[in-house]
């Protein structure tokens, strides 16, 4: 549940919370005798049993196919199917070795598969929730237009945390709910740039949402990061 | 070759291409590539608790097993909810005749996250009064399952400015209306979440590589 740095319209900002709004799925598994199931993770093969290794270790084609043919030496009878868990992600070279120190380059291509560029790995920062609050740009767009242009994939339900925010939120939800439009919500000092809840996390485009029922509210915030179009190639 | 609904509004059915639309096909994609000191390509594996087991990309898998430690087979697995019922199946969407009788209004729209947006392609006419109602701005919501399943994902057809029809799937959401003295509802699970003076918003960049 992160924080939110959020301006109004006369420039006040306070900080309050952002829920998810997903609906968790509650399915279970039962197995034979009504027993509980529950997924496992398991080791199907380690790097010294991959093709490379092998091929590393019987020399030719030839040679590893009789010997699979001949046996299994392609399965490790201490540890396949071994339980896994707290798996630890690391980079290994093509050697199969450990590595302790990478350098990252970012391949950027275009829709059709070209390269459009390489540069050096972008860390975005998170700027939800820093000194400069989202600003409330006052760019509004109507909800029939919106929903028409962009692709709303996430929703984060902006709610108090106390009366002097419950008083704030509920007065921006009321001025949302007269315009019945979204507004751009933006970041960075100027307003203009992508919401970014976590480092190196996705970019969004944030649009709030108000509405009002008596004395209570519901502050919505609509990412985006897709305009609602269809790519140049007709049959893409 | 894109795989195709069938639609029925009214008396008359539709059938409709379905072509997937996401953000690599707008604005392409970023790849990030790894090199070690030597300049040599990195991979991406996983290490086992015990600090030896290198695990390649592929060299995992899940299996369900039962309180006993038992494997149980995917055949042997019955879906229940959270009193113990079993949950019963639904078929693909692709499987039966989808029925557009279901107007929603714009605000149950805007509750649902959507997570794929397919651009549709008719094969024939459509209903002439449907068209026009999506002109008008109307959205309708059917269940929609690509493979079969547990359950059914909430879907959306709608018409763009440009003329064209959208399927927009989505997620089930919980937003309720707060109070004062009210906390909002709190999904049990925080969601991963992932310039232009003119005041348009076209002038927004989405190309956000």
């Amino acid at each position: 549940m992160p924080n939110v740095n959020l301006s109004d319209a006369r420039m006040r900002d306070a900080v309050v919370k952002a829920e998810s709004t997903r609906q968790r799925r509650t399915v279970f598994y039962q197995g034979p005798s009504k027993l509980p199931a529950y997924t496992r993770k398991v080791l199907k093969g380690a790097v010294h049993q991959d093709y490379d290794s092998m091929l590393e270790q019987f020399g030719t084609p030839e040679a590893l196919g009789t010997a699979l043919a001949e046996g299994d030496p392609e399965i490790d009878f201490e540890r396949d199917g071994m339980f896994l868990w707290d798996l630890s992600r690391v980079y290994i070279n093509p050697k199969e070795e450990l590595v302790y120190r990478i350098r990252q380059e970012e391949v950027v291509y275009n829709p059709d598969g070209t390269v459009r560029e390489r540069r050096e790995q972008r860390r975005l920062e998170a700027n939800i929730d820093t000194e400069v609050p989202l600003t409330w740009t006052g760019k509004m767009i109507s909800k029939t237009e919106a929903v028409r242009k962009f692709v709303f994939a996430t929703k984060l339900q902006i709610v108090h945390i106390n009366g002097l925010t419950y008083d704030f939120l509920y007065e921006m939800a009321k001025e949302l709910h007269e315009a019945k439009s979204l507004m751009i919500l933006g970041a960075g000092p100027k307003g203009r740039d992508p919401l970014v809840f976590r480092s190196r996390s996705v970019p969004y485009r944030g649009f709030l949402e108000g509405r009002i029922k008596d004395e209570k509210y519901i502050l919505l915030l609509h990412l985006s990061n897709q305009e609602l179009k269809a790519p140049g190639d007709a049959d893409a | 070759m894109a795989r195709k609904l069938e639609f029925q509004f009214g008396n008359e059915a539709f059938t409709v291409a379905i072509h997937k639309v996401d953000r690599t096909k707008l604005y392409g994609r970023v790849q990030t590539e790894t090199f070690d000191a030597y300049d040599k390509e990195c991979t991406l594996a996983s290490i086992a608790r015990d600090g030896r087991t290198i695990i390649p990309s592929g060299g995992t898998a899940s299996g369900y097993v039962n309180t006993e430690g038992l494997w149980v087979t995917r055949d042997e697995l019955i879906p229940i909810d959270r009193d113990g019922n079993e949950v019963p199946e639904v078929e693909s969407s692709f499987k039966t005749t989808i029925d557009l009788s279901e107007e929603v209004d714009i605000d149950t729209f805007l509750d649902h996250p959507i997570r794929l947006a397919y651009r549709l392609d008719p094969e024939a006419e459509v209903n002439a009064t449907l068209l026009e109602k999506l002109k008008d701005g109307a959205i309708f919501q059917f269940p929609f399952s690509y493979r079969g399943g547990i359950y059914f994902d909430p879907a959306f057809i709608l018409r763009d400015e440009e003329g064209v029809l959208w399927m927009l799937i989505g997620h089930k959401s919980d937003i309720e209306f707060v109070g004062f003295e009210q906390a909002a509802i709190c999904a049990a699970r925080c969601e991963e979440l992932g310039e232009d003076d003119s005041g348009e918003t076209d002038a927004f960049d989405f190309d956000m590589l």
